[in-house]
């Protein structure tokens, strides 16, 4: 079964009176409990394809089904439910919400959701956090912590609602290779156990260690 | 709902500089308009309590053909319609069970005359001393002469009207029998030292409702002003109700029984309708050095007030003037009063007070619509300063904003948080202004700051400063800040709500 089918996307960014091709004409299929990584040098569309399977931006040209829906035929509302119920996005640069502690960030999705009760939802971040290794820092506010501290907190966030689908866009970027490991084997299990669909981007070779499937980006195109 | 008043509360610590700038608007706004508030409901208050229960009564009832409603304030100088029967509509009224007591008038609009000088327009209110003093209790404070006793012919004098009559006639009035009383005397009365002309009578020329008009000596009895709003009400004066009957072509009580059967009537009528003929009342020439008014009906006219009314209630009157009992309203009154003369075909109409009182009424409304004008521009710059603030704070945020939509916070969670921390800020804030005004008016009610300047006394509603609010007011304060922190997110809310996770990560 594919969770994600890209047919024939391009997206272009207006710049000033020209306009930049970030993608131009990318088709693939991805499969549930995919565990793929995405690779390409800086500036060749990384980013942008996450983003549009994300569902926080949409194609230029080109049809795209996230879970066989169209997302272009999708309003507001139901692009921002699909985003809450089945993808769960770390960004390249990390955003937590500021007045918010550690803990209350990761809960911050499940809150939306309205999944359960308060000490359950609480119980269930506080686990992530230790999966992160950040539950010493659970009362901590994202100012107060290193950027590879405020990525595992968006880490931990964007697995607290066990999503379908999770996008991490250089997810280990500002990670030692010890506690990347550990991530890595964290997401490995998810994706073994509860059939977890992972896409990353990233420039690092250790990771591709770990990726079952790799696709190669340059210049908006697909190698293969 | 507890996650977005959680992050509004924070918020509103963490942007420390936008709080205190929307905090104190939001202070300054409910402070303006608590007392603004005050200050309206203290005029009404003070209008009503001084007016009422000093000068008109809660109710005026007029003759229903009486198409002029400011009965009390008419600018036309015409006679009102009269009302006859009062014996009879007497014992009616006061079986109304919210009817405490009336006070039958008649209200004259006349010319002061004299020989040299111009003629001074005046009111009067033509009462029976006793009933009137009855009525309205110690309204008056008398200044020289005494209060008149029932059955005395003569006016009590507004002391306002006697400067007024100097300033036109050059002479000044004083009680008879009496010695001038130099404290008195206005300034330019004051300049002319022992020339100063001294009269101890008026001659009043009344308007009848036909245009015949009749002049009337009348001794000045004592000189009085309003305890309360005397520069406003001060241009009535009292007349002997018999006086201003004859004045204004009634008949007085005595001549209206015997009239039809004497010759002396007939006579008054064929004089009468000449009169009419020989006037321009439009131009009025007549005033001002026009022919003389006829020597045979000012004779008739004399010999027929001589005779003292054996009932003053039984004449003609053209206003009664109604207490009601407390707890019932003038409106609701009005009401009640207009199905009662309707069911049972009395020819009377009821007018509430603020009416009767004509400009005096529309001065008090004029007053409070410049107040509320103030008060509105004074929010509508507080909505427009609220709404800047929070409209740039929506734009420091957008990466915050973009990370929790993109996380899967829905538009209403982004509105629902400012529309929280707004609101939290109005109510802390704007809950302090109202308190900080609620103080500040009781302050200003002790300081009993008292005027003699009439448009000031409008603005207090009587002589001294008394605002004051009820808990209606607050809760009507309370209300317009919701509605203004309402106003003042729209837009703000709208902008955040159009904030993309794209707007957030093209950012960085
Ligand atoms: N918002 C934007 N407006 C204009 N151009 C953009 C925008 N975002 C990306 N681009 C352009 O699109 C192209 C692809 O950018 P993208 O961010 O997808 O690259 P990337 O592969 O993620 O790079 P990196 O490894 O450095 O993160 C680049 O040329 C970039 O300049
Ligand atoms: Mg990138």
């Amino acid at each position: 079964m594919s969770l994600i089918e890209l047919k024939d996307i391009s997206k272009e960014y207006p710049l000033g009176n020209t306009s930049v091709r970030a993608l131009r004409g990318v088709s693939m299929v991805i499969e549930k409990g995919a565990f793929m990584s995405i690779v390409g040098p800086s500036g060749s569309g990384k980013t942008t394809l996450l983003n549009l399977m994300g569902c926080v931006d949409q194609p230029t040209a080109g049809t795209l089904l996230v879970d066989g829906q169209d997302v272009s035929k999708l309003n507001d509302k139901d692009l921002t439910r699909l985003r809450l119920y089945k993808i769960g996005f770390i960004f390249q640069s990390f955003n937590l919400i500021p007045v918010l502690s550690v803990l209350e960030n990761v809960e911050f999705p499940l809150l939306l959701m309205h999944s359960g009760k308060p000490s359950e939802i609480r119980e269930r971040a506080k686990t992530m956090l230790r999966h992160v290794q950040m539950e010493s820092h659970m009362q901590h506010r994202p100012s107060e912590l290193s950027g590879g501290q405020r990525q595992r907190v968006a880490i931990a966030r964007a697995l607290v609602t066990q999503p379908q689908l999770v996008l991490a866009d250089e997810p280990t970027a500002n990670l030692d290779s010890e506690t990347g490991n550990a991530i890595l084997s964290l997401m490995q299990r998810l994706n073994e156990e509860q059939g977890t669909t992972f896409i990353f981007s990233t420039h690092d070779p250790e990771v591709l260690k770990y990726a079952r499937n790799i696709v190669k980006i340059r210049d908006g195109l697909l190698i293969t | 709902m507890g996650l977005i008043f959680r992050i509004a509360w924070r918020n509103i610590f963490r942007h420390k500089g936008k709080t205190l700038v929307i905090g104190f608007i939001l202070f300054l706004g409910s402070l303006v308009l608590t007392v603004g508030n005050g200050i309206i409901t203290g005029l009404n208050e003070g209008l009503q309590k001084n007016v009422v229960e000093g000068f008109s009564g809660d109710v005026i009832l007029a003759a229903d053909k009486q198409i002029n409603e400011s009965v009390l304030a008419s600018m036309s100088g015409q006679t009102l319609e009269s009302i006859t029967a009062y014996p009879t509509l007497k014992p009616k009224l006061l079986a109304l069970p919210y009817i405490q007591k009336i006070l039958p008038v008649v209200v004259g609009y006349v010319w002061v005359l004299n020989e040299s000088g111009q003629p001074v327009d005046h009111y009067l209110l033509g009462v029976n001393f006793n009933a009137y003093r009855n009525f309205y209790g110690e309204n008056l404070a008398v200044l020289e002469g005494s209060y008149p006793d029932a059955g005395q012919q003569g006016v009590l004098l507004s002391s306002t009207i006697r400067e007024r009559i100097y300033d036109f006639s050059g002479f000044w009035a004083i009680p008879k029998g009496q010695a001038l009383n130099t404290h008195h005397l206005s300034p330019a009365a004051r300049q002319d030292g022992d020339k100063l002309r001294l009269s101890q009578q008026l001659v009043f020329l009344g308007l009848s409702q036909k245009n015949a008009s009749l002049d009337i000596p009348s001794e000045v009895l004592g000189v009085f002003k309003f305890k309360e709003l005397n520069k406003l009400l001060g241009f009535y004066s009292l007349l002997d109700i018999e006086s201003l009957r004859e004045c204004v072509g009634y008949f007085n009580a005595e001549t209206k029984k015997v009239a039809p059967t004497t010759a002396q009537s007939k006579l008054l009528e064929a004089e009468a309708g000449t009169l009419e003929e020989s006037f321009d009342f439009d131009t009025g020439a007549t005033l001002s050095g026009g022919k003389p008014l006829s020597k045979e009906l000012f004779t008739v006219q004399k010999t027929v007030s001589k005779t003292p009314a054996a009932n003053w209630e039984d004449g003609t009157f053209n206003a009664i003037m109604v207490k009601l009992k407390p707890g019932y309203s003038p409106k609701e009154a009005v009401k009640e009063l207009t199905a009662f003369f309707k069911s049972e075909r009395i020819p009377l109409k009821a007018i509430r007070w603020s009416q009767a009182i004509g400009m005096l009424g529309q001065m008090a409304l004029i007053m409070k619509g410049a107040l509320l004008v103030f008060v509105s521009f004074i929010f509508f710059v507080a909505v427009i300063i609220i709404m800047n603030t929070l409209s740039i704070a929506a734009m420091e945020r957008i990466t915050e904003i973009g990370m929790m939509r993109a996380v899967g916070a829905p538009r209403a969670f982004v509105s629902n948080m400012f529309v929280a921390e707004t609101g939290i800020l109005a109510a802390f804030f704007g809950g302090l202004g109202i308190l900080a005004g609620s103080l500040l008016v009781r302050l200003l009610a002790m300081l009993h700051l008292s005027t003699q300047n009439e448009i000031l006394q409008i603005f207090y509603g009587g002589d001294t400063f008394q605002p004051r609010l009820d808990l209606v007011d607050l809760l009507l304060c309370a209300i317009l800040l919701c509605f203004v922190t309402f106003l003042a997110v729209l837009y703000p809310v709208s902008v955040a709500r159009k904030i993309t996770p794209l707007d957030a990560m093209s950012r960085d």
